[in-house]
């Protein structure tokens, strides 16, 4: 009888929960999630810009997309650069960044959910591995701030969908969908900016991330966390003058082992053959949704793709095959 | 189509017109919600129709702050009573498979001094429904009040059948532990 006595309570719940049930509309999820960080994401820069903006202006700083140098917008925008699949199976990285520009003295970056793993690829600055909080030194050289990369690094996320089966996207928990990291930027003249990327992961595995002022509040206990320990260099950087973490090239269009100028090399070799395969799925039904270099010489090149088909990532990845003839990449193999 | 203070104006002026309007903007959702219960469709129709006659009977006096969840409090308790009294338990119905489901979460001793009111009961079920998302607790009374299928919830959602079904899991598990907290055996 245990059911017929929770029915029986069930008759009396108040009317407010049945009202509650009754009238509920249809929630368009994808629209009003991407809506609503949208908005969300407007309403902080604009309340947040009014407050900062008389106090350091020229100070301005922007956050960029690394590989495709787009910069990430106030109002946001979806990566491209990287999803997630409701197993967690990530393709490519979520969000790969570099803040860009002027006497920048030093920057204290918190995470607040997740972890971040700052990369010096001038290799003149402490590292700290996969981290919340710790403060990076800048200084003058404004050429250097491309090469020190922060790589957003959601392993609670992708843990919380690989090792629980029943778990997806759209039931996960509002701190594991959404994520911010906040940079407290010291000028060398002494002046002070708070700027945050937040971070959103749509009910389609797309990461959306926007950049703007911050206001710490009292709420953002993360940000009071203490700083974590260098990693020691003679670990980091063990082999000779080569670091542990540059020995295989990345496939995502990150920074390599090499040097910047080999790095820059490296891209203009590739990037034709990319801008050529990204032509090629243009023509089809498929969309991009990350490319990443499988093998190369310098007159063919395979790319592993992740498309997506109507808004549908599609499984398993592709293969393309090109090859250079007459200075021109051409397709010769496209499948599975 | 006649909105809800205007139906209930011709309930006060003792119009038949009330019950036909009533039956326009609401029947749809009155009957669903007593198939659900008893599983068979003149079955349902005989419900909802006593159900109008009970609504008839109540108003005036009462006037009912939301006519839909007011007259769908009466069509569930009237379709419960004919489930019952049938023993529509033996029928597959939704009634029965949501019963089904959330038995687990209510076993316990079952002995007399242990046993729960079911208006206190109601109240930590508020309780508990109060700490659920409004989705969620939508899901819950969609469910384990109107006896909707988990692809009827999953539509009125915009999600799909099998995250419902995940989602009511874990519910289901989340109330269990709340009544367990609270020593709540029924």
């Amino acid at each position: 009888m245990n059911s017929k006595k929770f029915s029986q309570a069930m008759s009396e719940l108040d009317r407010r929960y049945v009202d509650e049930a009754a009238g509920y509309k249809k929630a368009k999820k994808s629209v009003w999630a991407k809506t609503g960080v949208i908005a969300a994401c407007l309403a902080l820069i604009v309340v947040v810009a009014g407050i900062f903006a008389p106090f350091h202006g020229g100070m301005e700083v922007s956050a960029h997309v690394l590989g495709t140098d787009e910069e990430i917008p106030a109002a946001g925008a979806v990566m491209h650069s990287g999803t997630i699949s409701d197993t967690g199976k990530m393709r490519g990285c979520p969000l790969k960044f570099y803040l860009s520009g002027k006497d920048i003295a030093s920057v204290r970056f918190s995470c607040k959910n997740q972890q971040i793993n700052f990369i010096d690829w001038t290799e003149k600055r402490e590292e700290y591995g996969n981290a919340q909080n710790f403060t990076v030194v800048y200084g003058e050289d404004e050429s250097e701030y491309y090469y020190l990369t922060i790589d957003w690094v959601p392993n609670t996320l992708i843990r919380e969908l690989t090792d629980h089966k029943e778990s997806r996207i759209t039931t996960l928990p509002e701190e594991m969908r959404h994520d911010v990291i906040v940079m407290e930027i010291t000028f060398e003249n002494g002046e002070t900016a708070t700027k945050a990327i937040s971070i959103s992961l749509l009910d389609d595995g797309t990461f959306f991330a926007c950049f703007g002022d911050y206001e710490i509040s009292e709420a953002d206990t993360f940000v009071n966390r203490p700083d974590s320990e260098a990693i020691p260099r003679e670990i980091l950087y063990r082999q000779g003058d080569v670091p542990v973490q540059r020995e295989e090239s990345p496939s995502d269009g990150t920074p390599d082992t090499e040097e910047p100028a080999q790095k820059e090399e490296w891209s203009a070799v590739n990037e034709p053959a990319e801008n050529a395969a990204r032509a090629y799925y243009k023509k089809t039904v498929f969309e991009v949704v990350s490319l990443e270099l499988m093998s190369g010489t310098e007159n063919e090149v395979t790319f592993s793709v992740c498309v997506s088909r109507g808004g549908v990532i599609q499984e398993p990845d592709r293969r393309i095959t090109l090859q250079l003839n007459n200075g021109i990449w051409e397709v010769v193999n496209e499948g599975y | 189509m006649v909105e809800d203070e205007k139906i209930t104006e011709m309930f006060f002026e003792r119009s038949e017109q009330a019950i036909r309007e009533l039956d326009i903007r609401y029947g749809k959702v009155f009957r669903s919600l007593s198939y659900h219960i008893v599983g068979s469709g003149p079955d349902a129709e005989e419900c909802v129709n006593d159900a109008y006659l009970g609504v008839w009977n109540a108003i005036p006096p009462a006037r009912p702050d939301s006519l839909l969840s007011y007259v769908c409090k009466i069509v569930r308790n009237i379709s419960l009573k004919r489930y019952y009294r049938k023993n529509a338990a033996k029928r597959s119905s939704h009634y029965t498979v949501a019963m089904e489901e959330i038995e687990a979460c209510m076993a316990g001793p079952n002995t007399v001094e242990d046993e729960i009111e079911a208006k206190e009961l109601a109240r930590i079920i508020e309780s508990f429904l109060d700490t659920l998302s409004v989705e969620n607790r939508v899901i819950f009374m969609r469910r384990y009040w109107f006896c909707d299928s988990c692809k009827d919830i999953a539509e009125l959602a915009g999600l799909t059948e099998k995250n419902i079904s995940v989602r009511l899991t874990r519910i289901r598990q989340k109330m269990k532990a709340y009544l367990a907290e609270r020593e709540v055996y029924v």
